[in-house]
């Protein structure tokens, strides 16, 4: 197992087309209106005409060292050794997000009793040899899964 | 299981192949795996195993395309037939069997038939639907009707303009690597067919080195990766069209060999856009002339050069014929045409129509009793139509208003919004009162249904078994069904059934199988060397080799190299086997208003209300309003109950530079009255750097509630918020050769706020 999971987004191929984050959501069956693990936005720059747009796709890192668990003071946050995948012990979870300002990314999300949602590398397809959600349905293949190639 | 996994596991899940919805009804482009849990469809992937986009082992949707399960249960479907009991318009409907409603349809029909002639029926065509496009069509013809409304908008008119000038349009360049320089002319590839390959072949070239020009009034998602963004003024690409050629025939960037060859009447083309100056052509299309001449010259020296007309262009312009054959000869002139990586002859539109339309079937003499051609009747012949005969869907309407040249009586408006899906709602309301008898089968409660008498609950795609999709694969053919993933919500059935069913209880049975659904499937497939039991043996698809010819050794495998230059074969319906630069097709015979001649030159005519071309009136509307003809997060009108789509775009949005919003107080979410000389409407304040301060953009269609968040859905007429109540709809500014509507006008702005 490598150190970590991660995906690489090229903001040069993105058309925020927003299916990685639609994809997430109807995947995770996460209910409409709440909150989102992965997240489609951009960056506009100028003036008219010359203006500029950038384009992202952002989900949890799954930090090596996570800054948002040392942000934890309940210690929800952990990093598995195992699948280097960031976890969140929702009985540990108080809502009192400490760990939003703490990620570089801007990261964290919260969900049902304010408790912090993050992505989690969609376990059950890996563990089904497959791919995550987002990436397997981006139109572009702006965002590719670069971790291991299970089930290639 | 962390709240993060809020799924059951998929170990639970039954698995179903199909086609995607999201892109309209039975048209099988993207495949899709749907997972039932509990008799329930919950959730949705790709099908790694159907070449989706053409790529192998793609698994890509969209963001439409992953919402399956919410558009199948969204709180607006309808579940039941249903007539109505209220005045029209009211909405008081009562519920009814299925037998009562096709009973009462096949009764008003044929009576109509008997007493005002088989004319009198017509159909509204929505988007491209295969549906129509075989039983409808199949239909009109055997009760004796030539009366298919087309809305004049899409591929057709820009296919017929291509037709009449360069003998064909190409809708992609053979291979999108050799392509040197891409000019994407009003396509809006990122918002329509997103998973259908433009927007990843795009990618893909500019990433081999390709350059790129975006002409649209908005800097979309591909404006912002393009070397260079002519955000032109909405409605005036006919000007920029024509200072383009004045710029490469003055300067000589033309192919001289291929004109000498190939085109007729290019001396007088030069003559006319003499004086069509990049000059000319600024304070029209609010672009520097500098930036004109510039990319003009970027045209007309890279080659290979492949433009890629869309919706913004051609098909919602009153000169969108002339607009879309400038387009045709500036890629003729510039020796662009069916060369390697440019404008390839080859796939195209439609292809054949799954089963036999009965032509013959159409009483003679009924193609000039259209009731208001969307092209001219004379050039509405078998060899040029793509769907048959066609009326233009916002005159045809119109015709019950002013009886002329006789009112349409019975109205089939399935799947299509009349008061949203083309110009003036509050005139087509009228019309919609006063005909004698309309039904509809729609998924959703859409508005125009409360002017119906009958209206019949259609099934989603994924809810019924009644069709199949076919693709070209390096595998060969690929055929697959569409399989039922869940059952019908309510009494809810598929178009198919219905359209067989209409047909037996008129009387017209034998031509339609007597209603035998596998008899109907078996002949669409007989062509492909399949039938309905292969099918169903193989519900995740099967790959076919097409048929060898008999006697002929089995083709080989693998990409063949294709044949470019095909000039003479793809020239020869046009006079004197060329290129019209000067053209003798259309010039000097009748319009399709029968009332006037066609131009031999493509002229500038510009939107019926603009700053350059009416000043007077730009003195008290001093700003220009459009609409996107498609949005990733909605199919035309539809998709806006679908809340994971409707949470990214909650209110009818406008587009507005922030300059312009401090220029009238208004705030970033601020609700905005917008006024045309025609109407007003109420649109949402969305910031937006990529516009012009003089232009804003909005989209038509908000008339769906979201009941899951708990939002409205907005009328169509004043104070509404659909921007088809803003337009002009007078029937002399529509384009003379196929009824192009314009879609652009004059607005003032100001805040709204709730009374
Ligand atoms: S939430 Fe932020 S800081 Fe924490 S692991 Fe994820 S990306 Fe890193
Ligand atoms: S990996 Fe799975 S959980 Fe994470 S963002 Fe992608 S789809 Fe969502
Ligand atoms: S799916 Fe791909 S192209 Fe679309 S927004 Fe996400 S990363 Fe960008
Ligand atoms: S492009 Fe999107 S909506 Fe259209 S068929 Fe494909 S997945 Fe469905």
């Amino acid at each position: 197992m490598p150190d970590t999971f991660a995906f690489s987004h090229d903001s040069q191929r993105c058309i925020k087309c927003f299916t990685c984050e639609i994809a997430c959501k109807q995947w995770r069956e996460i209910p409409p209106g709440t909150f989102r693990l992965r997240r489609v936005y951009e960056v506009a720059g100028g003036e008219f005409p010359a203006v500029t747009r950038t384009f992202h796709s952002e989900a949890c890192r799954h930090c090596p060292d996570p800054p948002c668990a040392a942000a934890c003071a309940p210690g929800a946050i952990t990093r598995d050794e195992k699948d280097g995948i960031v976890r969140v012990d929702a009985a540990r979870c108080d809502g009192c997000r400490a760990c939003l300002p703490a990620c570089p990314y801007g990261v964290p999300q919260f969900g049902p009793g304010g408790v912090l949602q993050l992505c989690d590398l969609c376990a059950d397809r890996l563990a089904e040899g497959k791919r995550p959600m987002c990436s397997d349905s981006c139109p572009t293949s702006a965002l590719r899964w670069t971790g291991p190639a299970q089930g290639d | 299981m962390s709240p993060n996994q809020p799924n059951g596991g998929a170990a639970a899940e039954k698995i179903v192949p199909t086609f995607c919805h999201g892109c309209g009804s039975y048209r099988p482009t993207c495949a899709v795996l749907c997972h039932v849990r509990d008799g329930r469809f919950v959730r949705v992937e790709g099908a790694p195993a159907a070449f989706n986009a053409g790529v192998r082992g793609n698994t890509a949707l969209c963001a439409k395309g992953l919402t399956g399960p919410q558009f199948v249960y969204a709180a607006d479907r309808l579940q039941h037939p249903m007539k109505r009991v209220g005045a029209k318009g009211e909405g008081k409907f009562q519920r009814i069997t299925w037998d009562e409603a096709l009973d009462t349809i096949a009764e008003k029909l044929l009576e109509s038939k008997e007493k005002y002639g088989p004319e009198s029926y017509a159909v509204l065509s929505p988007e491209f639907w295969p549906v129509l496009g075989s039983l409808g069509r199949r239909f009109l013809n055997v009760h004796g009707s030539p009366n298919y409304l087309h809305s004049a908008i899409c591929a057709t008119p820009r296919m017929a303009a291509a037709r009449v000038t360069t003998g064909y349009i190409s809708m992609a360049p053979d291979d999108w690597m050799k392509t040197r320089l891409i000019v994407n002319w009003g396509g809006n590839v990122e918002n329509s067919g997103v998973n259908q390959g433009a927007p990843r072949a795009m990618l893909n070239a500019l990433a081999n080195g390709a350059a790129m020009v975006d002409i649209r009034p908005m800097l979309d998602p591909m404006g912002a990766k393009a070397d260079v963004w002519l955000p032109v003024r909405p409605g005036t690409d006919c000007a920029l069209a024509l200072a383009f050629l004045n710029v490469i025939i003055e300067e000589r960037l033309y192919d001289a060999a291929f004109v000498a060859e190939w085109c007729h009447g290019f001396d007088k083309l030069a003559e006319h856009v003499a004086a069509r100056t990049p000059e000319w052509a600024a304070p029209i299309t609010g672009l520097p002339a500098e930036r004109i001449r510039e990319t003009a010259r970027l045209m007309g020296t890279t080659r290979p050069m492949f433009v890629r007309m869309g919706n913004g262009i051609g098909d919602q312009a009153g000169d969108g014929t002339a607009t879309v054959s400038a387009v045709c000869l500036i890629s003729a002139i510039t020796g662009n045409l069916d060369v390697p990586g440019g404008q390839f002859a080859g796939g195209g539109f439609g292809g054949s129509a799954p089963v036999s339309w009965l032509d013959e079937m159409l009483p003679a003499g009924m193609v000039e009793r259209l009731v208001a051609p969307e092209a001219p009747v004379w050039y509405q012949t078998p060899d040029r139509w793509e769907s048959g005969p066609t009326s233009a869907y916002y005159k045809a309407l119109m015709s019950i208003l002013t009886e002329k040249p006789y009112p349409i009586r019975v109205l089939n408006a399935s799947c299509s919004n009349p008061l949203s899906a083309t110009r003036n709602p509050r005139r087509v309301a009228e019309a919609l009162t006063k005909l004698d008898f309309m039904f509809a089968m729609d998924i959703f409660k859409s508005p125009h249904l409360d002017y119906a008498d009958i209206v019949l609950p259609a099934c989603t795609s994924y809810e019924q078994g009644d069709y199949f999709g076919v693709r070209p694969t390096p595998d060969g053919l690929r055929v697959a069904p569409y399989n039922q993933v869940v059952e019908p919500l309510g009494e809810a059935r598929s178009d198919w059934r219905f359209y067989l069913d209409l047909a037996v209880r008129c009387g017209y049975g034998e031509h339609f199988w007597q209603g035998d659904m596998d008899a109907f499937m078996g002949e669409m497939l007989a062509k492909h060397g399949v039938t309905v039991a292969d099918l169903r043996e193989n519900p995740g698809g099967m790959f076919v080799r097409p048929p060898a010819p008999a006697g002929a050794p089995a083709a080989a495998p693998g990409p063949s190299q294709p044949e470019y230059r095909k000039y003479a074969k793809l020239f020869k319906d046009l006079p004197h086997g060329k290129v019209q630069c000067y053209n003798e097709y259309i010039g000097g015979r009748p319009d399709c208003t029968g009332t006037g001649v066609l131009p031999y030159l493509p002229e500038y005519q510009g939107p019926p209300e603009g700053l350059a071309e009416t000043p007077a009136l730009a003195a008290d509307y001093p700003l220009i309003l459009s609409d996107v003809h498609a949005y990733r997060l909605a199919q035309h009108s539809y998709h806006h109950d679908v809340a994971y789509l409707r949470e990214l775009q909650p209110y009818p949005w406008l587009r507005m530079n922030p300059a312009t919003a401090a220029r009238y107080g208004i705030a970033d979410g601020d609700w905005v009255r917008v006024e045309s000389p025609h109407g007003w409407s109420r649109f949402v304040a969305e910031y937006f750097p990529g516009i012009s301060p003089e232009v804003l953009m909005t989209k038509r269609g908000w008339w769906q509630s979201c009941a899951e968040l708990g939002l409205p859905g907005y009328g169509t007429g004043d104070g509404g918020s659909e921007v088809n109540n803003l337009y002009n709809s007078d029937e002399r500014h529509f384009d003379t050769f196929f009824s192009q509507m314009p879609k652009q006008t004059l607005v003032r702005i100001a805040k709204w706020e709730e009374a």
